[in-house]
């Protein structure tokens, strides 16, 4: 089934297919149908049969495995993986997929998220922690009143906050542009539900920094993304989408964010700086960027730590030079986790996808040819991959 | 704040029972490495600068300044019903190391970077029980004593 292909410098694999349901707060299917669905759709998009799938990589409390295995009646699967480094792990997935498919350990790996986030049973804040060295959160974080993703991150936002020029109005205007793009993207959760600076402004407080409305969504539904060495229906003349380069990064501790020194740097630096140096391009050339947003601050550091931006400057980009379509540089033109959905991150790469191949309708970032995406994990895991269209012609 | 209900840790973990014997006889107790003296905290295994797994736990100056704190709004942790409430990370005396903790004495909306903090001591949890250790002003600690 694998086709033993040596992987060759230079050579990329390609986001061959994407799919995936409507977002929704509360889904009528089950998990097994929505992700049925999505992947069902993203075969149909590469050209492919479901059953010519033959590596999976999932994700923690998303559908697993063997599940999409049974449930799909997938003949001959080869090679099965879970990342785990939290809304990282979709970003380093297409690493680890380009990876086997160009070693020839698989040609066709599914990356799935499927998951009754909204509506399934116990509240976020109750499920399992996956988050490394559980003593730690025991010992140290559960007994002070601490155990949620939003507690732990607006003590980053509020340090950042005071050490750098960045202000409620650049949160703001994050969740704001999130959820303006979300309104042209029929598939949202947020969709039609338009947001104003008002309502964000009066949002319950979260943890202080974080409101409401810096706080993603919690989410019914299934996204997929197939990675292969072939860029899929070429023979249509339908534009690739080649993974030019993807690479993941840890923060020093990793477990750990009260001892980091500097306070600030987390492991998306270090993966930035090595994809840049490696695929020849640089931060100037993306034509959008597509920015794990578990909640505001969140962009605004990664795309600092990716180099879109220096502490000094990230103000400007969204306030001034604009983070929305028609902006410098239009990020998460889909709405994000904050307005689309959460996907654990894979929707990021389904919308560079589309992007790339020029099919967003009204919400599409005109000639994109290259787009970034990152994750961010855990407490400072971070990955980010650089997508970029390649025509037949070029 | 009622605290019976904050869930207790494994009292008996070897890599955390100095600090909660500690914290029960009233004192901040952490690991020093005990080949460079830097304060390793959390635990490790391994110094993270010079790598001797040799450490002294010793008493430790309970006093510190709010680093960044947040306030919870929407309440999520057991035995943390009550909101808002305010969660800081306190800079010691000795960098890098720092401590997350309630800040206590205090209206969260008064707080600001750099005030000067003091522990104190609290019991909490009920099966077991043990002392946490919270953070108040310091101003507010030195003006009773």
């Amino acid at each position: 089934m694998t086709s033993g292909r040596a992987r060759r410098s230079g050579e990329h694999a390609y986001v061959r297919g994407v799919g995936n349901t409507r977002y929704t707060k509360k889904a009528d299917r089950t998990v097994e149908e929505l992700a049925a669905h999505a992947i069902s759709a993203a075969a149909e998009d590469a050209g492919i049969q479901v059953g010519e799938i033959d590596g999976i990589i999932v994700y923690h409390g998303h559908i697993g495995t063997d599940e999409v295995i049974s449930h799909m009646g997938l003949p001959d699967v080869g090679l099965r993986a879970i990342i785990d480094i939290g809304g990282a792990s979709a970003v380093s997935a297409l690493q680890m997929a380009s990876l086997y498919v160009l070693g020839g350990a698989a040609e066709n790996v599914l990356l799935i998220r499927a998951m009754k986030g909204s509506s399934g049973g116990r509240r976020k804040a109750e499920r399992k922690s996956h988050l490394p060295s559980q003593h730690i959160r025991r010992n140290l974080e559960y007994v002070v009143g601490c155990n949620t993703p939003s507690q732990r991150y607006a003590f980053l936002c509020r340090r950042y906050m005071h050490e750098y020029d960045l202000t409620r109005a650049h949160l703001a205007e994050i969740a704001l542009a999130a959820r303006a793009h979300a309104n042209l993207n029929p598939d949202a959760q947020m969709y039609g539900r338009p947001l104003d600076l008002e309502t964000y402004l009066s949002g319950r407080v979260i943890a202080e920094p974080y409101l409401l409305y810096d706080c993603c969504l919690e989410t019914d539904g299934a996204c997929a993304v197939i990675v292969s060495a072939q860029p899929g229906r070429e023979r249509e003349g339908r534009p690739a989408v080649a993974i030019l380069g993807t690479a993941e990064g840890h923060a020093d501790p990793p477990d750990d964010f009260l001892s980091r020194d500097p306070f600030l740097a987390v492991g998306l630096e270090k993966a930035a700086r090595r994809l840049w140096d490696s695929i020849g391009l640089a931060p100037e050339d993306m034509d959008a960027a597509m920015v794990y947003d578990c909640f505001t601050f969140e962009v605004a550091h990664q795309l600092e730590a990716a180099g879109f931006a220096t502490p000094d400057t990230i103000g400007r980009l969204i306030a001034e030079d604009g983070i929305r379509l028609g902006g410098r540089l239009p990020v998460n033109t889909h709405g994000g986790l904050l307005s689309e959905g959460h996907m654990v991150g894979l929707n990021h790469v389904v919308e560079a996808a589309r992007q790339l191949r020029h099919t967003c309708g009204a919400r599409q970032v005109d000639g994109a040819r290259h787009i970034a995406v990152t994750g961010w994990g855990n407490l400072g895991d971070g990955s980010i991959s650089v997508l970029g269209r390649q025509s037949g012609s070029s | 704040m009622d605290l019976r209900d904050v869930p207790a840790p494994d009292l008996t973990d070897p890599l955390f029972e100095p600090y909660w014997s500690g914290a029960a006889a009233g004192k901040l107790v952490l690991p020093r490495c005990a080949t460079c003296q830097r304060i390793s905290w959390p635990p490790r295994a391994f110094c993270l600068r010079c790598r001797s797994a040799s450490f002294g736990w010793e008493e430790h100056e309970a006093r510190g300044h709010l680093f960044s704190w947040t306030v919870v709004g929407h309440p999520t942790a057991p035995g943390y019903r009550d909101t808002p409430y305010a969660v800081g990370i306190i800079s010691l005396v000795d960098p890098p190391a720092r401590v997350m903790g309630t800040i206590v004495d205090v209206e969260p909306s008064a707080l600001e970077f750099d005030l000067p903090l003091v522990a104190c001591f609290a019991r909490a949890g009920s099966d077991p029980e043990f002392t946490l250790i919270q953070w108040k002003p310091a101003e507010a600690a030195d003006r009773r004593e």
